[in-house]
């Protein structure tokens, strides 16, 4: 039997969408087993891919062709390799909690699932297809639903923040597109086909440097990379829960997820040559980021620059050019993506109690709701690289090939540990620790059942797992970071 | 002179100009729709001064004068019936107070 | 059973009690059930580690078992044991102090609502600290010593309602965390040298790999995470402050497991240490001066825990000192003894404590009226602390007097003469705190019954242990440590001036603190001008780290916050605005007057008429 699984991975959601589309807005239920069920099924497709995959080859697996554009070398081409299954299996992961997350949702909730499973089709998308026409679209595909999602159902001061964020990322992806052009022309191919390319196309070193430097602003736009990161912490404070999840954890990592499929599979020399520039925006991410944090109030905008300063980890992996540091990125990645998606729910479950996410009046969190404020913590420690738990693999491995490549940077990036911790036991101490305060509005009995808890249980399992045997992850990606780098 | 075409364009002209001049001029939307039979009319002369000097197919010129009368008279009644909604809606029928898609 | 077996059970056994803990006795009335199951099963990890040491100390070869825990192209991490006799005579101690503090802690910690939370804790701790000593692969001690610090943290901070446990929680962590940086530094520097950490290798083959150059630097990161996690000047404030957790775990992980593990962490790697000579003369001067300091600070402190941290930073400190000086063993034997000798101090301090209504002041315990049950207590008290002057016979003198003995055939005579000096102020001010707290006063003690037995079990065992433990050890640990069996001159000498210098200084602290008539707070510091002043400031450490979060840490994030605020989102507003603005002046031209616009058009075409014509 051979199953068009990428296909099932991509169009499941996309079909739950039409489906709900043609459900009564009164009927939520419905809508929400629906929506619980099209991420399902992806989510257990994309298991199926991780336990199904030969780790010790990197070529591309379960490569199915719909169909082609005759002349003009557009070809609709799934395939998975040992870059994407990871991401892959992160994406359900998260939208399956996200969905979960998002069960006591009242407001339009037709459309808000709708929205949330495009964005979803679209980030499967991009890391399903081999064709760079295609990407693109995924790509925008992705980001059009975020715009919605944060001016419909966020808060604060969402329109700016939607329109920040959009614009943004549209302006990223301009480059992108701008750089996917050129090679198509100057390829010589004349075809988006990636896996051509991969194997065809080579470049001169002038093109190599322009090009790379393109997509890494490109890309690195839409992975929040410093200078180009304000929108991240804006864009994630304002929109709501599921969204924040989805976005923080999968979108951002797409744009590291691009920067190593394209930029650095295909321009060696340029890569060798922007080195220094990945190391610094790596460094910088990380320490700025981290800084930023340290006097923020909001809780959400603490998640949200802390984000932006995991980005900066990827960034530096990448930048090393080695396979411990791209094994580290790619670690990172994953990892930063469920330990955002665990830290935005629980923010999400204490400002949906608490009805506000300010840290000067969140007192006693622990006391109040201990098993909610348990997985902030737990989600915490992770972010401060606690060993035990998966961020703590990606940091020393980065930071270990850090030190191979440069013991300047290396050092910069160790002072990123101990700001982390500052910040996180900073929120720790003011809202988690001590006494509830009398002006409480919570209402008995706010804390988790196994219900609400249930998404959280998921994200937090993966951490520990990671944490505990990272081989589990390693071996998928160790074969693909030889091959991204035999140009090395 | 019967036989020379300058006096005919002259009056088409001539006549063409007045409507533009109308058109731009004229503040009531009756007075534009005036100076659009106008230069109308003035495209109907034209047609039919070169269909009878130049050497081609007498009819053709006439038909399409025939065609523009006939366009020129559905256009007054949708313009008239335009007008008068017009003037329901806005109480005048100055067109300098009609500016909603002034950006 | 095979000894890889009885190892498993000693390290596993506290942290299956903690999985239990955690999972399955989570409801509120099976909170003494989990304390029992935490004390039963640290006990048989107690007991078989000790089968373990009878059964292994003669046995030279080590037993090593190891997993693959990451893989790359160029290194490789395992996680698994390597026993050795160091690491056998630690790991047996760790788990009986950690049983004996368990077990006392049930009378402590009953009438907290939180025995449960504790009891998790504090399993997950013995855990780690055990791991932490058997571990083969210095990445793996790294983990674990992380994991200690959050242990640590989350114990200091046990009574997070307080405002004063948070503050020092947090304190402990970040510091303790500043200094792993330079460990995880170390760690990774030996790994893109030598592609591995495996202690095997570094001990046997590190320093002939690596230039003595490279060996300095790694060997001073390698220190700086010793220094946050021993409390060496100048990250040593965190430990005083540490005495906010409830007392059984400051006798615990305050005094004899966790901050011993960084001088654990010198012993097990000395020769790769021992490799560089100027590391060592750095290590020594760092030891000489946390040990000092800290023996001075205590001498007017009124807090019996903070007495005992400052004397804990101290001895921390000695040890260090002596590990600097090539001593390694005598280091070693000293963090042994001080063990059991100093948590058996801080249960006795919880005692006292819970005696005088709650009150860490030696002078409201001073208060107190001792009757017959405390008599027991009030002599464990001063075994103790004689054992911590380092006075004949007791276990603290075996281990200064290797230390003394090592320096003077060193011939390193200054750090002899200072040794001196820290053992005469040692003296001093525990023998200050024990005459003060044994006074007899008016006031009845809060004891309401008597004392259960295991408690009394728990202190008795470390008292017994320093009294006379380790003498029936001693032949074995002469071996090990070559000791001299038979005394000469030089021992001798050795022997009464060391002697004379403590008597001396109990003689001292008598005459201020002993005799009845005795009204002294500070003794002879005060007669020194300037010296109390610098002690009530805490020789400015304090203020130089609060200068360095306020001034630095705080300063630069609320300056990258301004930049992001004012300089980077006004250039991206800016962008937007830009737009929008140049949007409005092109909607200037959409007036609205059709007619206009017909005048543009006939211009326009005009001049395109102008141009068709006459242009060519």
């Amino acid at each position: 039997m051979n199953l068009p699984i990428l296909s099932i991975i991509l169009l499941a959601p996309l079909l739950a969408m039409a489906l709900i589309l043609f459900v009564k807005e009164e009927n939520s239920r419905l809508i929400k087993s629906i929506a619980l069920i099209g991420s399902g099924i992806s989510f257990l497709g994309s298991i199926y891919l991780v336990l199904a995959y030969d780790y010790h080859s990197a070529e591309f697996r379960w490569v199915e062709q719909w169909f082609e554009v005759p002349g003009w070398g557009i070809q609709f081409i799934l395939g998975v390799d040992g870059l994407s299954i990871p991401l892959v299996l992160l994406t359900s992961i998260i939208i399956f909690s996200g969905v979960l997350v998002s069960q006591n949702l009242k407001f339009r909730v037709k459309e808000f699932f709708a929205l949330l499973l495009l964005l979803v089709a679209g980030a499967y998308g991009v890391l399903l297809v081999l064709d760079l026409f295609f990407f693109f679209l995924f790509y925008e595909l992705a980001v059009i639903p975020m715009f919605l999602l944060v001016n419909i159902w966020g808060t604060g001061n969402k329109t700016y923040a939607a329109n920040k964020l959009t614009l943004y990322l549209l302006a990223g992806s301009g480059l992108v597109l701008f750089g996917f052009f050129i090679l198509y022309f100057v390829s010589g191919l004349n075809t988006f086909n990636l896996k051509d390319m991969l194997e065809l196309a080579s470049f001169s070193p002038g093109m190599q440097k322009g090009l790379f430097i393109l997509f890494l602003i490109g890309f690195g736009t839409l992975s929040a990379t410093w200078p180009f990161h304000t929108w991240s912490p804006d864009g994630y404070a304002s929109a709501p829960t599921a969204a924040s999840m989805l976005h923080a954890a999968v979108l951002k990592t797409l744009g590291a997820y691009g920067i190593l499929r394209v930029a650095v599979a295909l321009f060696p020399e340029g890569a060798h040559y922007w080195q220094w520039l990945m190391l610094s925006f790596g460094v910088i991410n990380i320490l700025y980021a981290a800084l930023c944090v340290i006097v923020q109030k909001d809780l959400k905008y603490i998640v949200g620059y802390s984000c932006v300063s995991h980005m900066g980890i990827v960034m530096l992996g990448i930048g090393t050019l080695t396979q411990a540091g791209l094994n580290g990125a790619m670690f990172q990645m994953f990892s930063h993506g469920i330990m955002t998606a665990l830290l935005f729910a629980s923010v999400g479950y204490i400002y949906e109690a608490k009805k506000t996410r300010n840290l000067d009046d969140l007192k006693g969190l622990f006391k109040e709701m201990p098993k909610a404020s348990t997985f902030f913590i737990l989600a915490g420690l992770t972010c401060l690289g606690l060993p035990g738990l998966s961020g703590f693999v990606a940091e020393f491995l980065v930071i270990y090939a850090t030190f191979s490549v440069s013991y300047v940077f290396g050092s910069l990036a160790l002072l990123g540990l101990v700001l982390s911790a500052i910040y996180i036991l900073r929120i720790l101490k003011s809202s988690f620790w001590g006494v509830p305060s009398d002006k409480s509005t919570a209402p008995v009995g706010v804390d988790h059942n196994w219900k609400t808890a249930l998404p959280q249980y998921i994200l937090f399992s993966f951490l520990l797992l990671l944490g505990i045997c990272p081989m589990i992850l390693i071996q998928f990606i160790s074969q693909t970071s030889i091959v991204l780098l035999r140009g090395y | 002179m019967i036989n020379d075409i300058t006096p005919y364009l002259i009056l088409s002209a001539a006549l063409f100009c007045i409507g533009l001049y109308g058109l731009l001029a004229r503040r009531s939307l009756i007075g534009i729709l005036i100076a659009t039979e106008l230069i109308l009319n003035a495209a109907n002369i034209n047609f039919l001064t070169f269909s009878r000097f130049m050497d081609v197919d007498k009819a053709v010129g006439q038909i399409f004068t025939l065609f523009v009368i006939a366009l020129a008279a559905a256009e007054v009644a949708v313009g008239l019936s335009i007008v008068l909604v017009v003037y329901r809606n806005f109480n005048t029928i100055n067109v300098e107070k009609m500016d909603h898609l002034k950006g | 059973m095979s000894h890889l077996a009885l190892l498993n059970i000693s390290v596993f056994s506290n942290f299956v009690a903690f999985l239990l803990i955690t999972f399955f006795l989570k409801k509120k009335e099976q909170r003494f059930l989990a304390a029992k199951v935490a004390i039963t099963l640290s006990g048989l990890g107690a007991l078989v580690s000790c089968v373990l040491l009878f059964q292994r100390f003669h046995l030279d070869i080590a037993l090593t078992a190891s997993v693959t825990w990451l893989k790359w192209n160029t290194g490789e991490l395992l996680i698994g044991y390597y026993l050795d006799k160091v690491s056998l005579m630690m790991l047996t101690t760790v788990c009986v102090i950690s049983f004996m503090v368990q077990m006392y802690s049930f009378w402590y910690m009953k009438d907290d609502a939180g025995i449960r939370r504790y009891y998790g804790t504090i399993t997950f701790f013995s855990w780690a600290m055990i791991f932490f000593v058997v571990s083969i692969d210095l990445f793996g001690s790294y983990i674990f010593w992380e994991l200690l610090g959050l242990a640590s943290y989350l114990l200091i901070g046990f009574w997070h309602e307080k405002p004063e446990p948070r503050r020092a929680a947090i304190k402990a962590f970040i510091m303790t965390r500043f200094g792993d940086l330079g460990l995880l530094a170390a760690v990774i520097l030996l790994l893109v040298k030598l592609k591995t950490v495996a202690i095997p290798v570094l001990i046997t083959a590190a320093g002939t790999l690596l230039s003595p150059q490279e060996v300095f630097w790694i060997v001073v990161l390698l220190f700086l995470g010793v220094m946050g996690k021993s409390a060496q000047f100048p990250l040593h404030s965190w430990l005083p402050d540490a005495m906010e957790g409830p007392t059984p775990v400051s006798a615990l992980i305050h005094s004899a497991t966790m901050v011993a593990a960084g001088v654990y962490l010198l012993v097990r790697l000395f020769p790769l240490i021992a490799f560089s000579e100027s590391a060592m003369t750095y290590i020594l001067c760092i030891g000489a001066l946390t040990s000092l300091i800290a023996a001075v600070m205590a001498l007017t402190e009124k807090d019996m825990k903070r007495i005992l941290a400052y004397s804990t930073v101290s001895q921390l400190g000695f040890m260090v000192m002596a590990i600097g000086a090539g001593a390694w063993q005598g280091g070693f034997f000293h963090l042994l003894t001080h063990a059991f000798f100093k948590s058996m101090l801080f249960l006795l301090a919880g005692y006292f404590i819970h005696m005088a209504h709650h009150s860490n002041d030696i002078f409201s315990m001073a208060k107190v009226s001792y009757g017959t049950k405390s008599k027991l207590m009030v002599a464990l008290l001063w075994v103790g602390s004689l054992a911590l002057c380092g006075l004949f016979p007791l276990s603290g003198f075996l281990s200064k007097e290797t230390i003394f003995g090592s320096l003077m055939e060193g011939h390193h005579y200054g750090v002899y003469g200072v040794a001196l000096l820290i053992s005469f102020l040692t003296a001093y001010y525990t023998t200050r705190m024990a005459f003060i707290v044994s006074r007899n006063g008016e006031v009845v003690d809060a004891q309401e019954n008597s004392l259960p037995l295991y408690m009394k079990i728990s202190v008795s065992f470390l008292g017994l242990m320093t009294l006379i433990g380790f003498w029936i050890f001693l032949p074995a640990l002469t071996e090990f440590f070559h000791l001299h069996s038979e005394w000469h001159a030089e021992q001798w000498v050795n022997f009464f001036i060391t002697t004379i210098g403590v008597v001396l200084a109990i003689g001292v602290s008598y005459f201020y603190f002993g005799r009845k008539q005795a009204t002294s707070e500070k003794g002879w510091v005060s007669f020194i001008p300037g010296l109390s002043g610098l002690i009530e400031n805490k020789f400015f450490v304090d203020h130089f780290w609060k200068w360095v979060v306020d001034k630095g840490v705080y300063r630069f994030s609320r300056m990258s916050f301004w930049t992001d605020v004012h300089i980077i989102n006004v250039i991206v507003d800016q962008v937007g605005l830009t737009a929008i603005r140049c949007g409005k002046k092109a909607a200037a031209l959409q007036m609205g007057q059709v007619q206009q616009y017909i005048i543009t058009a006939v211009v326009v075409s005009l001049f395109v008429v102008i141009y068709l014509i006459f242009g060519k």
